[in-house]
């Protein structure tokens, strides 16, 4: 249901995305009043000092360019964060995919257990 | 906030430019200062954290700059990835402290009363995005702030697109609770 519910509201979002209708549409009772605040909650904050003081604040900094092996190096990094993530954090699967994955572990589990009882019958018949 | 291939050539411009010349950065940094910096607040309610965050990224730019390949992706992107890092990397600094929001939402023209709601409601709102887990706020932000695709923010999260599918899922069913519960 989870997966399903992911799903649906990515494509209200799309939809509002796109500007083609408002994202609660079809979600009433369903995250919909969640998504109507939100979609008007999160304005960008001019802040024109904040502006300026990082403005002096880089006009001031001298860049030093990173060399590729620096860059590959953070590259590798990013790699293992990603992989550490992949392993212990939960990563979304469609239902799809894991409703095929279940019907076959099934599939396998009586074709293992049919050729059992075969073999058994087989072995007595012997 | 999607871009039109136009829009997209005026930015590789823009960038080559850049790498040209460092004083052309200008044009990058005021087009872009703010969508960055409002991004940061939202995850962090400080206008000082902020401001910090928002100048590391831009100087992180500057840095990249010579190396950084267009591969036709809004520049917006890479800087919203950057930023990303660089606060997951601030929450990792102790000690970490949970900081308040100590800025007025900009002041919409509206009828007096719907204005008043409005504003209750963002607030609310954002101190329930604060709450968030920090992986379902970027999704959240990345998704309903910058406008941006799963696909999108998959890369900037290097994540997957269902990965983000299922933490805006979670981010949003977490804030209707959060909601639920402050009224």
């Amino acid at each position: 249901m989870t997966h399903r519910g992911a799903d649906w509201l990515s494509e209200a979002i799309d939809r509002w995305l796109s500007g083609l209708e408002k994202a609660d549409q079809g979600y009433e009772g369903h995250l919909g009043d969640v998504l109507d605040i939100l979609s008007g909650s999160l304005p960008a904050i001019p802040d024109e000092t904040a502006k300026a003081r990082v403005r002096r604040r880089l006009a001031a900094y001298a860049a030093r360019p990173r060399s590729p092996q620096q860059l590959l190096m953070e590259r590798a990094t990013d790699n293992v964060v990603r992989l550490g993530r992949r392993v212990t954090e939960e990563e979304y699967v469609p239902w799809t995919t894991a409703a095929s994955a279940a019907a076959l572990l099934l599939i396998a589990v009586i074709a293992v257990a049919w050729l059992r009882r075969r073999g058994n019958g087989e072995r007595t018949q012997s | 906030m999607r871009k039109s291939e136009a829009e997209l050539e005026e930015e590789h411009q823009l960038i080559e430019s850049a790498r040209q010349d460092p004083a052309a950065f200008q044009k990058l940094y005021d087009r872009y200062f703010d969508q960055i910096y409002s991004y940061v607040y939202y995850h962090c309610g400080s206008r000082e954290q902020a401001e910090d965050i928002t100048a590391a990224t831009f100087q992180r730019a500057l840095e990249d700059l010579p190396n950084f390949r267009w591969r036709g992706v809004p520049y917006s992107a890479w800087l919203f990835r950057v930023a990303g890092n660089l606060l997951a990397r601030d929450r990792r600094r102790p000690p970490w402290l949970e900081l308040q929001a100590d800025a007025p939402l900009p002041a919409r023209e509206e009828e007096p009363d719907s204005a008043f709601l409005r504003k209750e409601q963002s607030e609310s709102l954002q101190r329930a995005i604060r709450k968030l887990p920090p992986d379902q706020r970027q999704a959240l932000l990345l998704r309903f702030y910058a406008g941006m695709r799963n696909r999108e923010v998959g890369q900037v999260m290097n994540r997957s697109e269902g990965a983000v599918k299922l933490l805006v899922f979670r981010a949003v069913s977490n804030l209707r609770q959060a909601l639920k519960e402050e009224q």
